[in-house]
């Protein structure tokens, strides 16, 4: 019986070394993406299969450039690596051969923990181009360490030298790395002073850089580590002193990395390019480049308003064939009411999003790789630095005009995750097009055509209105959050800007598919969950719901099916529950028809006008003429003034404005933070907002 | 007369920045190189310093953002841009004034 062997390998290195791209061409698609305990940081990990069945379980860390974290994402790596909870056998360092010094220190700290280890230089392909001569033998011995060159993206591009070889080879040299002799560098620092080397004998076993690490970093630590190594957490500690011995830890660091690439590494700095310079003239120019974003952001916009809308009606056109075609050719019972109008609708609720995620990530991926969202945070940083929020920010910001789905899974890509949180959090406050219907007939309804000097239009100026109460909302609230989420981490602006590259195409469908997935899996599940539960609600109902059709039959015969639909709809459960909220929405001006349409405003904010339709038995959800006439004569049976009066009007725009009613945003905020504590937070949040403001315009115009 | 003394001030101004050439990282113009004299001795973050950001690294001003900060920088092999908090704390010297020249 052979047993097979298998192996853990932590991926690390510093950002953008084209660490992802690798563990693409590693793994392929083959990766399980979860979330670390507690925190809204990817867990990404791979497997893959040596030549003598040795399973590789590679895990992709997040890039830091060092052990010392400035942020909860670089703090994993610390933890991973030094606590060693999940058993890591190895390390595989990625380095970028344009800044192989750099990329080293973190190098020689991973040694220092005494982790067998190997180095990937990557972007190899680079190299004649700019003049790079790379002594690998010669580097492999001072290191003490397997080395390689290798190219993420030209791999599998050219055949023959760099072809599918390379990454096979690097596969193939994992196991090497454990049969090299462990090099250390701190030790002979002598940096430690009296205060490690006092508790050094109490812990026999560890390296004593994992012990400097616990010491120097030790406000990261639980209690449990506390418990674990008293010793060092008895220390005395002064922040002063030690962080001079973290500086000239650091630049003894450098001493021996200059020593070893002295005799390793040669750069002719003569065949260097310029191009990323001349780009960055006119991509980071104040008018140019701002201009470009301008452009950059309006394709993104186009993209996901019009492009999006033609496969998204082929989905709904699908799904709706397939309703008719299964209803006309099954037995028309509950089981497949509950196929098509339950199940059947919810999956179409979820792959609706899919053209607009697949469109912004496709962007999204492209930006990144090319080197160019980089430069987005450093063009918007100043702008979006006082709310909280990052230069990024932007991107869910502006893109929450189509949809917030989409919008909050492109928070992604902000490193720091306090910001991305909070700009996560902040975006279903922006105008998405789902509420522009409901607009669209409030506004029509209660605000009169009337023009300021011609060309201005107050319907306009009041939809204009809405769109800025929506951003305005969000940056406020950011602010607020960011007061009120900790983050140990001071904000210090350090932001490499990346040399522009081409694209990884593979890397992008890479990226894109990943997103599609995780959401249509993740979010996905939920949101047909509870559309299954508001269709449910929605077609069933106590005594009088089921009596609906005899009671319509016996009663005078010039009865339309609008009637009977809308008597159904009153009295199903969620028309029950309608009339039960409606002493809670009665100072908000609403009356139980408008309670259920916001009910049914979960499913998505534009069923409010079918809704309505329903309910005023208008039938044709698409004939928006008549439904605007029949609200517009709908009365107050007890008072006999009209409901939609002006501050009911302009209370229900703002409640629209505000509250927080759509499931799929809750499913995907759900999803990306991996825990219900910030939907519901977000829920009661934005509604009592909506509430707040509903109520103060209702009471103070009527 | 008022205009001359002006000009006169000026000119000690200059005369002051050749001969100690010292000044804060956020004051370098384009086309200057400079390198960088006392990041060791400031409270900055440790980080800076793992990007090659230390004593004796040549730096050199790329670009600065529209709205005033960040600047952006090459510092060693490094492209990066930094933000206000970080530029005002940094000394440099220069070591070639190009723009001092074309003025």
């Amino acid at each position: 019986m052979t047993r097979q062997k298998k192996l853990k390998i932590a991926l690390t290195g510093n950002p953008n070394t084209g660490k992802t791209s690798l563990f693409n061409k590693l793994t392929g698609l083959h990766k399980k993406i979860g979330n670390y305990p507690g925190i809204t940081v990817h867990r990404v990990s791979g497997n893959f299969t040596l030549d003598d069945g040795t399973v590789i379980e590679l895990i992709d860390l997040p890039g830091t450039y060092s052990l010392h974290p400035t942020s909860k994402d670089e703090e994993v790596v610390l933890k991973e690596l030094l606590l060693n909870r999940e058993g890591i056998d190895g390390v595989l360092m990625v380095a970028d051969v344009n800044n192989l010094k750099r990329n080293l220190i973190l190098l020689t700290e991973i040694q220092d923990l005494g982790f067998p280890v190997m180095l990937a230089v990557n972007m190899c392909d680079e190299m004649s181009k700019k003049g790079i001569i790379i002594d690998v033998d010669k580097l492999r011995d001072l290191l003490q360490i397997p080395v390689i060159l290798v190219s993420a993206k030209k791999s599998k591009a050219n055949g023959q030298r760099q072809g599918k070889g390379r990454i096979y080879q690097m596969k193939e040299m994992i196991p090497e790395m454990f049969k090299m002799p462990s090099k250390k560098y701190f030790e002979n620092y002598g940096l430690t002073g009296t205060s490690i080397d006092f508790v050094k004998p109490a812990y026999p076993d560890e390296p004593v850089y994992k012990l400097w690490l616990l010491y120097t970093e030790q406000d990261k630590f639980g209690e449990e580590i506390q418990n674990k190594y008293p010793k060092i957490f008895n220390l005395p500690f002064d922040r002063e002193t030690l962080k001079r011995l973290l500086q000239k830890e650091v630049i003894k660091r450098y001493k021996d990395i200059n020593r070893i690439l002295k005799e390793t590494y040669k750069i002719e700095k003569s065949q260097a390019t310029g191009l990323t310079d001349r780009i960055d003239r006119i991509l980071l120019h104040k008018i140019w480049g701002i201009f470009f974003f301008v452009m950059v952001m309006f394709l993104v916009f186009q993209a996901i308003f019009s492009w999006a809308e033609i496969p998204m009606d082929w989905i709904d056109n699908f799904f709706n064939q397939t309703n008719i075609y299964l209803k006309s050719h099954l037995p028309a019972n509950q089981l497949t009411a509950l196929l098509t109008d339950g199940i059947l609708s919810g999956i179409a609720g979820v792959l609706i999003f899919v053209p607009q995620i697949t469109l912004l990530f496709l962007f999204i991926a492209l930006l990144e790789e090319m080197g160019y969202m980089s430069r987005v945070v450093f063009l918007m940083d100043r702008l979006m630095q006082p709310f909280g929020l990052s230069g990024k920010s932007i991107v869910p910001l502006l893109s929450g005009t189509a949809c917030a789905v989409p919008a909050i899974m492109s928070a992604r890509t902000i490193e720091n995750s306090k910001e991305r949180l909070i700009s996560m959090l902040v975006t279903p406050f922006i105008t998405c097009s789902a509420r522009l219907p409901v607009y669209t007939i409030i506004i029509a309804l209660v605000i009169p055509q009337k023009d300021f000097g011609g060309f201005i239009n107050l319907q306009g100026l009041v939809l204009l209105a809405l769109y800025s109460a929506g951003f305005i909302m969000a940056l406020f609230s950011a602010f607020v959050l960011s007061k009120f989420i900790k983050s140990k981490y001071k904000r210090y602006f350090i932001l490499e800007m990346p040399e522009y590259k081409a694209p990884i195409v593979k890397n992008v469908f890479i990226t894109v598919w990943d997103n599609v997935k995780a959401f249509v899996f993740g979010a996905g599940k939920i949101i047909v969950a509870f559309s299954i539960i508001l269709w449910f609600l929605a077609t069933h109902g106590g005594k009088e719901f089921q009596q609906a059709g005899e009671k319509f039959q016996t009663q005078n015969a010039h009865i339309t099916n609008n009637d009977l639909e809308a008597y159904k709809l009153e009295h199903s459960y969620l028309g029950q529950m309608g009339k039960t909220i409606e002493p809670a929405i009665k100072p908000l001006g609403y009356d139980w028809k408008i309670g259920i349409a916001l009910l049914t405003s979960f499913a998505a904010r534009e069923v409010f006008v079918s809704t309505l339709s329903t309910i005023y038995s208008v039938g044709n959800t698409d004939d928006n003429q008549r439904l605007r006439e029949r609200m517009a004569n709908e009365k107050n049976i007890i008072t006999g003034t009209k409901t939609f009066t002006l501050a009911v009007g302009i209370s229900l725009l703002l409640f629209y404005a505000f509250a927080m009613q759509c499931i799929s945003t809750l499913a995907t905020l759900r999803n990306e933070t991996k825990t219900w504590k910030w939907p519901v937070i977000v829920f009661f949040y934005m509604t009592g907002l909506a509430y707040i403001s509903a109520f103060a315009t209702y009471q103070f115009l009527s | 007369m008022p205009n001359n003394s002006l000009n006169l001030r000026k000119k000690s101004y200059f005369c002051y920045l050749e001969t100690f050439s010292i000044m804060k990282l956020k004051d370098l113009k384009k086309n200057q190189k400079a390198v960088i004299v006392n990041c060791q001795e400031k409270q900055l973050p440790l980080k800076l310093m793992e990007m090659g950001c230390v004593d004796g690294v040549e730096v050199s001003l790329l670009n600065k953002a529209p709205f005033g900060t960040p600047l952006y920088f090459i510092i060693g092999d490094t492209r990066m841009a930094l933000g206000k908090e970080i530029v005002n704390e940094i000394d440099v010297e220069l070591v070639e004034n190009d723009a001092a020249k074309k003025t």
